[in-house]
């Protein structure tokens, strides 16, 4: 019951339940009407797509099944899909199935065989045809999906051959391994940071947010010791989230002066306190599940609420030692954390929040002392 | 290859919907009776825009010619919820939670998942302040305590917070939603 979108390339969505979620992302890409093309031998995955779409606005507008070596089914893939008058493509299956959808995509975006255009330059679809697919196993890690084979052998790698989404179900994929929950998070933490990096509008406070994630990634990827890695990859995950949350959802963080490079650790903390708490608390949350998902024996936190607890303090603590170096001061002022007690004081968060981040300002300021 | 040249209209969820509405029907009418009896909902209310629109649906809401189930609160003066209905009307909510399917909605609503579990494994979409959301989900949790027995809120809610005058609260919350007043 744990899913986790991530984007890899691809948005790509994995976990049991993770098709219920299907008729939501098909009508995200403009897909109303896909045209369902399965292996012949996976008529369970077809059922369980199928039946996923219950009391959804998706309608199938038609099924191609492919046999195995069968020779160019891309040709009736593009028929079919212009006769049935589909606008979307939803492949169930892997290699050459896949590989015969992104034939027929190309064909029926482009307007002419993949073979014919040159994906070097830049290149303007004719019409836009969504292409989600559902995995029937889960793919390896160095699985390449923005590559095209050729009947000739050939390969043509082209960002345009991404699905627009990817589903990794265990109900269809059965007992093939499992999605790696570290690599999930680290990648979802990946992309986080990198949105909320990219976004004009993100407060300093978000951006410090994200960098210090995309570094907690780096060191994560360069460390052998899997508890050190799981820490690293929390926290990056957490850190990632708030840069997120924090640049997308809170009008006061989109509107606030910009900060003068964080050279005032104090404002720096008066803002990250007053504007992004509310964002904290949320991703608090997603801190929590994220540490029950990502340490392998669930017994070494027990889920106790006062351990998490100070896992989140902690995280924090680490998250306001990372910004405080950036504005040249090791340590901060005892001036700078009364004056963000006051902001704290000040703000509209709740009595448990207040006292939460008191209570962090005051071990900051012992340990400034 | 074998084609079927035929559109595959899916079916529907009627129980499953049904049950959903009547628990969002239910959630409505007790927010708004919660906001009646409780002055630490009250001042929660207090710090939400005058007029603020707060609602929950469950895809594919809005879509012309599909139904769904939602329903909507607004706040009214005194700092309290009033019951819109299923529908907003051509107004945009301030505060919209859409749970991606009736499946998640299902998890949500029989207390299988906690509201931040079930936001942390992305079951629904949040669009508006996240101001609002923080407190929406507050109230949400309180109305959750005052309305189930421990067992069942304790699934629902993230922390039990213990509430003064439980009983009594709750007596008068289910009969101020039955009754709608």
């Amino acid at each position: 019951m744990n899913i986790r979108p991530f984007y890899s390339g691809s948005k790509i969505i994995s976990g049991r339940g993770a098709l219920d979620t299907l008729s939501f992302e098909l009508t995200g890409v403009n897909a109303r009407k896909p045209l369902l093309i399965a292996a012949e031998n996976e008529r369970a995955a077809e059922k369980a797509v199928i039946r996923a779409l219950k009391a959804t606005v998706t309608v199938i507008g038609g099924i191609c099944r492919c046999r195995n070596g069968e020779e160019n089914p891309a040709k009736t893939i593009v028929r079919t899909f212009d006769s049935l008058g589909c606008d979307s493509l939803l492949a169930i299956g892997n290699a050459d199935l896949i590989n015969a959808v992104k034939t027929a995509r190309a064909e029926l975006s482009f307007g002419r065989p993949p073979a014919e255009t040159d994906f070097t330059r830049p290149l303007a679809p004719r019409r836009a045809v969504a292409f989600v697919t559902v995995a029937v196993l889960t793919p390896e890690p160095g699985a390449l999906p923005d590559e095209l084979i050729l009947d000739s052998g050939a390969r043509i790698p082209s960002p345009a051959f991404y699905p627009d989404a990817v589903f990794i179900d265990p109900r269809v994929t059965g007992k093939s391994a499992a999605v790696s929950r570290r690599g999930e998070t680290a990648a979802a933490a990946l992309f986080s940071a990198v949105f909320a990096l990219s976004d004009a509008q993100s407060h300093p406070a978000a951006r410090a947010c994200a960098l210090a994630a995309l570094q907690q990634i780096s060191e994560a990827a360069g460390t052998r010791s899997l508890p050190e890695q799981t820490r690293l990859i929390a926290d990056a995950r957490f850190l990632s989230k708030t840069a997120l949350t924090g640049s997308r959802f809170v009008p006061e963080i989109a509107a606030a002066p910009f900060l003068d490079g964080g050279k005032n650790p104090a404002e720096t903390l008066k803002m990250l306190f007053e504007c992004a708490f509310p964002a904290l608390s949320f991703a608090k949350d997603d801190l929590i599940h994220s540490l029950m998902n990502l340490v392998p024996d669930e017994s070494a936190i027990d889920g106790d609420e006062q351990t998490l607890r100070r896992e989140f303090e902690a995280a924090v603590l680490r998250l306001t030692e990372r910004l405080l170096p950036e504005s040249g001061n090791k340590k901060p002022t005892r001036s700078g954390l009364s004056e963000a007690a006051e902001a704290v004081r000040r703000s509209a968060l709740n009595k448990e929040q207040k006292d939460g981040c008191l209570r962090m300002l005051q071990n900051l300021m012992e340990a400034a002392e | 290859m074998t084609v079927i040249k035929k559109e595959i209209t899916p079916g529907k969820k009627p129980f499953k919907s049904l049950y959903v509405s009547v628990m969002l029907w239910f959630v409505g009418r007790a927010l708004a009776a919660v906001s009646k009896i409780d002055k630490e909902v009250r001042d929660e209310i207090a710090a939400l825009p005058e007029g603020c629109l707060i609602g929950m649906a469950v895809f594919p809401f809005g879509y012309p010619g599909f139904k769904a189930p939602a329903m909507f609160v607004q706040k009214t003066d005194g700092n309290r919820f009033r019951y819109i209905g299923t529908r907003a009307g051509s107004r945009k909510p301030d505060f919209l939670i859409t749970f991606k399917s009736i499946e998640a909605a299902m998890l949500v609503f029989t207390f299988r998942e906690k509201t931040v579990e079930a936001q942390a494994y992305a079951r629904f979409t949040a669009d508006g302040s996240l101001a609002v959301a923080c407190t929406f989900v507050r109230i949400l949790n309180k109305t959750e305590i005052l309305l189930l027995p421990k067992i069942i809120a304790g699934r629902a809610v993230r922390r039990y917070d213990r509430q003064e005058r439980k009983h009594r609260k709750r007596i008068c919350l289910y009969a101020r939603t039955l009754a709608g007043i």
